[in-house]
């Protein structure tokens, strides 16, 4: 065996390092087949069934008249029934749902969705059960934006689009005319912002822009938008931050921070 | 190997030929084997900058389909050593620059030259996009007015996303500011402008400000360029951008207006 291995890895790499290599790849072969076995997450391809109706025999007739297509390329093929789209209190029996299935050469292995009832039966009967897509990803909903946010270290130039898709967007340089910067979250511009800033383009009104100095073609939080002609002209070339108060946007001078904690008080404002 | 220059704008007119001419000229006069190739097809001027429009034989599209060789193509400048231009074809299109003809051609260019300056057409599309592509450096030439720094910044940004290094994540295009026609009293006046605003919105390193001079126009008409001519304040500018090019330091001049007397300044009448 430790022939054969070598002539392989001296095919691989002509060079000196073959010896050396196949020792460690001959050490983690040993180790794999130490373990009796080994747990690994994966992403499988795999069909779902979308149930629409809990008439069974609607369902069956359905599968009948779909399976018939020389085309159906799913028979034999592992299968999760999905009942999200169901109401919980009105769900096929899931025994006879199953032998359906079976009928039309297909296996399922799972469900997703429907109430308790139908995960003891799926347990029973040897299926697994899916978590909801909704119920999948929790965090999400609580915190829409944490930790997935962009820092770009160039000057964004006319033509250009930066996207935060999900999170804050910050960038050390500044936003020229015709460039156009879009975040889930906030926005920070430290250099001049000349061209066009959206933030919280999910829907967060509680995404704010700022920047060193203020020279927007066009300001937007979550879809409320002004344009360069509708803000004062004082705040023009100065320290800005815009935010959303009562689906009004609005801009306001950054203060500096000052001995007196004037720039605490600014904070809770 | 040679270093592969791009002279390029976005917006026409702002002279990036006469600039690409002059440098490319100064670089030669300076001892660098150089050659200037004119990517702008069906619109060729370089040829007339250069005042060898009536040596031209074969073009630079003629080379990219195989139909007559670089040596036969090149053309000799009669006033610099070390100095040829590959001329542009004028009865084809841009379509006819093919990517693979292009590389072949910078390669082949590449063996025997210090310098190959690509002189872009305006615009960002298929022929100012092969003119920037194998570029390792690109010198942009903007005016001091909005519509130009916008281009510029615009050209900016695609040097840095759809050139040959932007692509294979080489190390990035060095970029070059070029400001040309800068009229030092308009520019004071408020009328155009400042070194300063163009700097602060285009984020790059200033290789040379050209004077808006009487000069260029008189240079280009006759097919001289400006360069040669180191009695004028244009090229006297050009001059001292290539040897920045090249390395040296040399200071900034033509941003100050000129400290006029007294007397000239009331018989002096309007503006030069």
């Amino acid at each position: 065996m430790e022939a054969a291995l070598h002539t392989k890895s001296a095919k691989q790499t002509p060079c000196i390092l073959g010896s050396d290599a196949m020792s460690t790849t001959q050490a983690a072969m040993m180790k794999v087949s130490q373990q009796a076995l080994r747990f690994k997450g994966t992403m499988l391809p795999v069909t779902v069934m979308e149930l629409f109706t809990a008439d069974l025999v609607a369902l069956e007739q359905h599968l009948a008249s779909k399976l018939q297509d020389p085309s159906a390329f799913f028979t034999r093929s592992p299968l999760v029934l999905n009942a999200e789209r169901l109401p919980p209190e009105l769900m096929p029996d899931l025994a006879a749902l199953v032998a359906c299935c079976q009928r039309h050469e297909l296996l399922p292995i799972a469900v997703r969705g429907g109430n308790h009832v139908w995960r003891e039966q799926a347990w029973s009967l040897g299926l697994g059960w899916i978590d909801t897509q909704d119920n999948a990803r929790p965090q999400n909903k609580a915190v829409p934006h944490a930790g997935a946010g962009l820092i770009v270290e160039r000057t964004i130039r006319s033509g250009q689009q930066v996207w935060s898709p999900k999170g804050d967007l910050v960038i050390l340089g500044s936003v020229n005319e015709g460039a156009e910067v879009l975040a889930a979250g906030s926005i920070h511009v430290y250099g001049t912002l000349r061209g066009r800033a959206l933030a919280g383009i999910h829907g967060d009104h509680k995404a704010r822009i700022f920047c060193m100095q203020m020279d927007a073609e066009l300001l937007a939080i979550a879809g409320n938008y002004k344009m360069a002609e509708d803000f004062a002209s004082p705040l023009r070339g100065k320290p800005v931050q815009t935010y959303l108060e009562a689906e009004r946007l609005l801009l306001a001078e950054l203060q500096l921070p000052t001995s007196n904690g004037g720039w605490r008080s600014w904070l809770q404002a | 190997m040679a270093k592969i220059i791009v002279i390029t704008s976005g917006k026409g007119g702002v002279g990036k030929t006469t600039s690409c001419a002059s440098i490319g000229t100064g670089l030669a006069m300076l001892g660098h084997k150089t050659v200037l190739i004119d990517f702008d097809v069906g619109l060729r001027n370089l040829d007339l900058i250069m005042g060898c429009e009536r040596r031209v034989v074969y073009d630079f599209i003629n080379v990219i389909h195989g139909e007559a060789s670089l040596k036969q193509a090149l053309i000799r400048d009669k006033r610099v050593e070390n100095l040829f231009i590959l001329p542009a074809s004028q009865t084809r299109d841009k379509d006819a620059l093919t990517q693979e003809g292009v590389e072949r051609v910078l390669k082949e260019l590449s063996t025997d030259f210090d310098f190959i300056l690509c002189d872009s057409p305006a615009g960002i599309e298929h022929g100012a996009h092969m003119a920037m592509f194998y570029a390792d450096e690109a010198i942009v030439v903007t005016n001091p007015e909005v519509s130009s720094v916008r281009d510029s910044d615009r050209i900016l940004g695609l040097l840095n996303s759809k050139t040959q290094r932007a692509i294979e994540g080489q190390e990035p295009i060095k970029e070059h500011l070029l400001l040309a026609r800068y009229d030092v009293e308009r520019v004071e006046e408020g009328e155009m402008l400042t070194l300063e605003d163009v700097c602060e919105i285009l984020a790059i390193p200033v290789i040379g400000v050209v004077p808006e001079s009487e000069a260029v126009l008189k240079a280009s008409n006759q097919g001289v360029p400006v360069v040669h001519d180191q009695t004028t304040d244009a090229g006297q500018a050009y001059l001292d951008t290539v040897k920045r090019l090249l390395g040296e330091q040399v200071d900034l001049k033509f941003i100050h207006p000129e400290k006029r007397s007294f007397l000239s300044r009331v018989f002096g009448g309007g503006r030069r």
